[in-house]
């Protein structure tokens, strides 16, 4: 009997990325098109599109976290949305390994220090940037609500306690294994 | 629905979603590379006018705008307290007195008209492109304009689960509600906490649990093999409609490129309405 010959694969998101993808990504797009949201000073809402996209990000990595940031930033400003969300998914994605392996305290330090840089770069220099091409308000008033109104502490807080909380609480699922050529790599934990 | 197919038999419902996507681009450029109320208005009713060509019934646009608009007018009324005009021309007084001024200047105001039918433009372009072309479809072009296999299969599982998402957290909402949950009310800080506490923790549970599922079910049919290699049922193909599109959008954009303030300038904030509206009011600068 001739045997089976299976090709080599080279697989750039497993099923269990897809998975996290699906999940996350498809319950961000749906928050959004229920309107499950808080309206701050305009432009700015909260909703949990930003928790969200952050958790693919440290659980799947860097490219299944560009995927839902297209998914979740494409229905809506995708000008303004779509960077945003990708490079804050990105990001998390790539300091994810850093702040698992950091062991107590260090490891919510980390993300502090992480989603602080993240959304201070994005929201402070890509949002405000983005908002004075588009709508024509000038960068630095942007800039001022930005940084000196609680708005980016919501946002910092918002997305550490949701990451935070996910991290402990279902390790199993929120254990980076991405590796940079795609695809994952055995589970460690147990 | 955020992204509801209206299936019709129209010659734009045709055209491959490759070129609907170059559309899509073409109107975005536009709205970024403008800023003139006029030119912004001439998008925005090519925008509706092609909408009513597709045959999306006249009441799903306006219950569109009506949902969007008060947020568009809101949004644009605050934008007065931070758009500073470099010459400005006063209109008149909103409010005056010691404490607190707010003037409306001919250039503001020309301003937020452009803003509001920008937005507008872009909101009505997005819902367009989802109306008259399957979001399968949509992924189905991404992926052949070289966009990754496993990329576009995550996109096409996510954009087939949200109704069924939608569902379940409308569910988990109204099983909230009649246990007595309350949001907060107008009280941001109690409404971010019922929002974090009470919705997010039940939906990331269901979602973590979700996801294992999906994984398993891509899994069994075979999702790691040979994905470089798929198949599709449905192949695209470009027609002469499609190069046509093209051109005439290629040629929108160019025409958008030379209007700029790169070059020409007429499509910027103080580009054309502006310069009307000055000579009717016979400001001189």
């Amino acid at each position: 009997m001739s045997e089976v010959k299976v090709p080599k694969k080279k697989v750039l998101l497993t099923a269990r990325q897809v998975g996290i993808i699906a999940s996350f990504g498809g319950l961000a797009f749906a928050w959004s098109a229920l309107g499950i949201q808080i309206p701050l000073v305009p432009p700015y809402i909260i909703d949990i599109r930003e928790p969200l996209v952050s958790i693919v990000g440290l659980a799947s990595g860097p490219w299944a976290g560009l995927i839902t940031g297209i998914i979740v930033g494409f229905p809506i400003y995708p000008f303004i949305n779509l960077p945003y969300y990708t490079i804050l998914s990105f990001g998390a994605g790539v300091f994810s390994k850093k702040i698992w392996n950091a062991s107590g305290w260090k490891r919510y330090l980390y993300l502090l220090v992480v989603f602080t840089v993240l959304e201070a770069a994005l929201g402070g220099i890509w949002g405000s940037y983005s908002c004075s091409i588009e709508f024509g308000i000038p960068f630095w008033d942007m800039v001022n609500i930005w940084f000196f109104t609680p708005i980016m502490y919501i946002y910092i807080a918002e997305d550490v306690i949701a990451c935070a909380l996910a991290m402990k609480l279902v390790p199993s699922l929120m254990e980076p294994r991405w590796l940079w050529g795609g695809g994952e790599a055995p589970p460690t934990s147990t | 629905m955020a992204f509801e197919y209206i299936p019709g038999k129209t010659v734009f419902h045709r055209l491959d979603p490759r070129t609907k996507i170059v559309f899509f681009l073409t109107t975005i450029v536009l709205e970024v590379l403008w800023g003139d109320p006029i030119f912004l208005s001439v998008v925005l009713v090519a925008v509706l006018l092609l909408a009513r060509l597709c045959g999306v019934p006249r009441n799903v646009i306006t219950s569109f705008v009506k949902a969007v608009i008060f947020f568009i007018v809101g949004y644009c009324m605050l934008t007065m307290f931070f758009l500073k005009p470099p010459n400005p021309h006063l209109l008149f007084w909103l409010v005056r007195s010691e404490w607190f001024s707010l003037p409306i200047y001919v250039e503001t105001l020309v301003q937020m008209l452009g803003l509001m039918a920008k937005m507008l433009g872009i909101l009505l372009c997005v819902r367009l492109l989802l109306m008259i072309t399957p979001v399968t479809d949509i992924v189905l072009g991404l992926v052949k304009m070289k966009f990754p296999v496993s990329f576009g299969i995550a996109m096409t599982t996510t954009f087939g689960y949200v109704p069924v998402l939608i569902d379940e957290n409308r569910k988990i909402g109204e099983a909230l509600r009649s246990r007595g949950w309350k949001s907060g009310g107008y009280n941001v800080v109690k409404k971010l906490k019922a929002l974090l506490t009470e919705m997010l923790v039940p939906a990331i549970y269901v979602s973590f649990k979700r996801a294992n599922e999906i994984a398993i079910a891509l899994e069994s049919k075979g999702f790691s093999y040979n994905i470089s290699d798929r198949t599709f049922v449905k192949e695209l193909e470009f027609t002469g409609n499609d190069y046509i599109a093209i051109t005439i959008l290629l040629a929108t954009c160019f025409f958008g490129v030379l209007t700029s303030d790169m070059f020409l300038g007429y499509g910027t904030f103080d580009g054309l309405t502006l310069t009307l509206v000055k000579g009717l009011l016979g400001i001189h600068d």
